[in-house]
Order: C-alpha cells, then sequence, then structure tokens
C-alpha cells in the first residue's frame, strides 16, 4: 500500500498522529508529513484509523 | 501584571461592541491588517493578530500558544476540551471524534434533512403567496438545535428546557464584550443560571446513559469512556457536554445565515450553483472563507515568544481574527471579493490546529442540505429587509434573514 496525503486540506487537527506516529507526523506548522510512503501491512489497522479519524479527509491510501 | 505594548507595537481599539463594527467588519479588518502585523488594543487587554499566517500559527502552534483558560471557564463551568492541553486534550477529544468525521457526520444527513423537510414547503408556500419568511428563525435555528440535540440523545420532551439554556448560555459571551456593568452583571447572571442548569442536566443524562447501558449519542459515549472516567470527574464530564451545546448550534447557526446572504448578494454565482450542484461544495468553502461566526481566536503565549516578528512577554492575551485572516491578500487575491471559483486554499475560519472546529463537517453538511433544499425551490430567493447583525463581533451573524420573491 502507499500511503498520500493532500497537505493544502491539512488542518494540523494531530489525529492521525495519535492514531499511527510510526507513519504520521507534523511539521513545524502543524500539517502532516508522511513519515513511511509504504508501511507495513502490519500497520493497516492504525493507518486506517488514522484516514477515519482525519477532520479534513486528507490522508487516504492506494494500493 | 498586565504585559505592556512596547514602541513597536501599535495601539488599536477594536470597539467589538460598536455596532457599525459588528454590523460592517471589513473596514476594520483592513486596518488591523495594515497597520502591523501585531497590535495592542487596552480596552481588553489583547494582543491583535490579523494576517492569514500569523494567525494560523498563533491558533496551532500549541508549544507556544496556549488555551485561555479564563475565556473559556467562564462559559462551560468547568474544565472542557477547549481549554485543556495535549496529551489529555486529543484524549478526550478522540472519543468524540468519530461522530464528526466527514464520514462520521454523513449518517446525520437523514436527521438533518428531515427537519428541512418538515418545515421548508410550509415556508416556501408562504414565500410564494407574497410573504416574507425569516429563515433564521424557520429553518437555520430548527436545523442548529435539533441537530446538536439529537446528537446528545435529548428527549423530545426535554427539548424545549434545552433550546432556552442553549439560548441564553450565549449571554455569557455577550458579556465578555459587553461595557456597561449593569448589562453585563445581568448577562451574566443569566448565563451563568443557563450554564448551571444545563451542566445539571448534563450531569443527570450521564448518570442516565450508564443506567440504561447506553453508548449510543454524544452523552452516552462521554458517560461510558475509560478515558474520560479517568482524566475527567464528574462536574467536568458534564463540561464536556454543555460545551457541545453552544459551539455546537450557535456558529452553525451563524453560518446557515451568512450563506443565504453572500448568495442573494451574488445571483449570478448562485445561479450557476443552482444549476450545477457540482459547485455546491466549494460554494460553501467560499462561504466560510468569506464569513466567519465565530471570528476571534482567543490564545495565550505561554512563554516570550515571538509572534509576526514582534516580542511578546509569556502571559500576553491574543486575539487572533480569524475574519481578517480570511481576507489576507497575501494569500487570496481580491480576499473581499466573494467568488466561489477561486482555486481552494485552506482558510481558518474553523480555527487551526488540534483545537479546530470539531463541528467543521458538521457545519459542511448543515449547509449543503439547507442550500439544496433552497436552491430545489426559489433559488432566485431575495432578502427583504437590509441585514442587521449583532449583538456582538465575537459571534457574528443575521439576526434574521427574511426571505421572497
Amino acid at each position: 500500500m502507499k500511503i498520500v496525503s493532500d497537505p493544502g486540506r491539512c488542518v494540523a487537527s494531530g489525529h492521525c498522529v495519535v492514531s499511527c506516529p510510526e507513519v504520521f507526523a507534523q511539521d513545524d506548522e502543524g500539517i502532516v508529513v508522511i513519515l513511511e510512503e509504504s508501511p507495513p501491512e502490519s500497520l493497516l489497522e492504525k493507518i486506517d484509523e488514522a484516514i477515519t479519524a482525519c477532520p479534513a479527509a486528507c490522508i487516504w491510501r492506494e494500493d | 501584571m498586565m504585559p505592556a505594548a512596547t514602541s513597536e507595537i501599535p495601539v488599536v481599539s477594536l470597539n467589538l461592541t460598536d455596532p457599525e463594527v459588528v454590523q460592517e467588519p471589513v473596514p476594520k479588518l483592513t486596518e488591523i491588517r495594515e497597520t502591523a502585523p501585531v497590535l495592542y488594543d487596552p480596552d481588553i487587554d489583547r494582543f491583535v493578530v490579523g494576517g492569514y499566517s500569523d494567525a494560523r500559527r498563533c491558533m496551532s502552534q500549541a508549544a507556544d500558544f496556549g488555551q485561555d483558560v479564563e475565556f473559556f471557564e467562564k462559559l462551560q463551568g468547568g474544565r472542557a476540551i477547549a481549554v485543556m492541553d495535549n496529551p489529555d486534550h486529543m484524549a478526550i477529544r478522540g472519543i468524540l471524534n468519530p461522530r464528526f468525521t466527514p464520514g462520521g457526520v454523513a449518517g446525520l444527513a437523514p436527521f438533518i434533512q428531515g427537519v428541512i423537510d418538515e418545515r421548508i414547503d410550509d415556508a416556501v408556500g408562504r414565500i410564494r403567496d407574497g410573504a416574507a419568511v425569516d429563515f433564521v428563525a424557520e429553518l437555520n435555528e430548527p436545523i442548529a438545535i435539533l441537530t446538536i440535540a439529537h446528537m446528545l440523545g435529548v428527549s423530545e420532551a426535554d427539548t424545549p428546557s434545552f433550546v432556552t439554556w442553549a439560548h441564553e448560555m450565549l449571554k455569557t459571551t455577550e458579556a465578555s464584550v459587553e461595557p456597561d456593568p449593569a448589562r453585563r452583571a445581568e448577562l451574566e447572571r443569566v448565563g451563568k443560571a443557563a450554564t448551571a442548569n444545563l451542566n445539571e442536566y448534563a450531569a443527570q443524562q450521564l448518570e442516565e446513559r450508564r443506567r440504561r447501558d447506553q453508548d449510543e449519542d454524544l452523552v452516552g459515549m462521554i458517560a461510558h469512556s475509560p478515558v474520560a472516567a479517568e482524566l475527567l470527574g464528574d462536574t467536568d464530564q458534564a463540561a464536556n457536554v454543555t460545551l457541545f451545546v453552544v459551539a455546537g448550534h450557535d456558529s452553525s447557526l451563524k453560518m446557515m445565515g451568512h450563506m443565504l446572504v453572500a448568495l442573494a448578494e451574488h445571483p449570478d454565482q448562485r445561479r450557476a450553483i443552482a444549476e450545477d450542484r457540482s459547485l455546491v461544495p466549494q460554494a460553501i468553502e467560499e462561504v466560510l472563507r468569506w464569513a466567519v461566526s465565530a471570528p476571534l481566536g482567543a490564545k495565550v503565549a505561554r512563554h516570550d515568544v515571538m509572534l509576526g516578528g514582534v516580542p511578546l512577554r509569556e502571559g500576553s492575551r491574543i486575539f487572533s481574527i480569524l475574519s481578517a485572516g480570511n481576507r489576507d491578500p497575501e494569500r487570496w487575491e481580491n480576499p473581499d471579493k466573494f467568488d466561489i471559483f477561486r482555486e481552494y486554499k485552506n482558510h481558518i475560519g474553523f480555527g487551526f490546529g488540534t483545537h479546530s472546529c470539531m463541528g467543521a463537517n458538521l457545519t459542511r453538511l448543515e449547509l449543503t442540505l439547507l442550500l439544496e433544499a433552497v436552491l430545489d425551490r426559489i433559488p432566485e430567493y431575495q432578502l427583504a429587509e437590509d441585514i442587521e447583525y449583532g449583538p456582538i463581533f465575537l459571534k457574528r451573524g443575521p439576526y434574521r434573514v427574511p426571505l421572497a420573491l
């Protein structure tokens, strides 16, 4: 899987980091940074939690 | 000790209770932005930030800028998420967040549609018969208040009291910018009583959800959350329920009014949306940029910090003026022009950062369903009178939006 984000829509809420800090971080302005574009399958559940939790719906995954 | 303005920081008078500023704030917003990145208003002891970048930073850089606890605690009568810091804040926010994501609010569409459908044809019928119908009273308020009541699991029997208390709770925010001491004392009294009533009601409801083992609505989710039990006492759990009452209806209510006014004032764009509903989402984002119903973000400098190139001392109380930031020409071309065809850029109408408005997607859904219903029936509606905004800049929206044909 490949993790994608649209930082232009990010509102820096930080929910993704709470759900999956292995994959998501925030830059100096709080905007999403993807630490691991192709993370291991073992993180799938946490990644999906992060995707669902995002208030801006600005992260998603592609196969 | 009050941090004083230095010679580097110009003084401004926001005049937040001046009816002229409330009615038409754009000249004041422009003055603020064009004078300096940071200003100081001695009447309210606040530093004022009007540029998009600085306002956004102040709202979201939680390491430097903390919550203005005094500002919120008066309103909530307890420790609600608005006054909390991370990680506890996110732990509590996370309990209810699933209901407020785009996917989460989608489940409310049938309920909101029901509230609209129960009212709109009667209202439109009267408009077609030649009457002017105030959509604030007849559509917007029911949508806003009944939806949050539904989310909280308020029973039909309890709804009238709930609605009254929700209205009266707002007097506390009115009081915070009321210069006349007698009037302020009365507003505070009414507001405080309403908060107390709602907190008592919330406490009863939390207990009732535990008795019935129900965790379906927002109250039930808090009542059954081990995180909430660990981090918040009973009083603070009630305050978090009460937070959603006022935060959960007044701002979105006012945005519905702003939307109807903005589109009436720009009929060509309204016609374009009516004929092509795929434009609805971007039209709503432009409304949210162009008009901000909760335009003041209250923060406090956690330590000595630079903001807008200016040194602020620890403890400095700051207002980020979200509506000024949303009109920043450094970010948007012709920012004072309402233009649904703009290239999308993130605005700060919902704040930004960890404390950004939880209700953003709920507001978008309410605006969407209301707009679709109006465009389906009376896309060429007119405003039947000059629109008056009030009562205060802090929570700004049209009192009445009478629609006619």
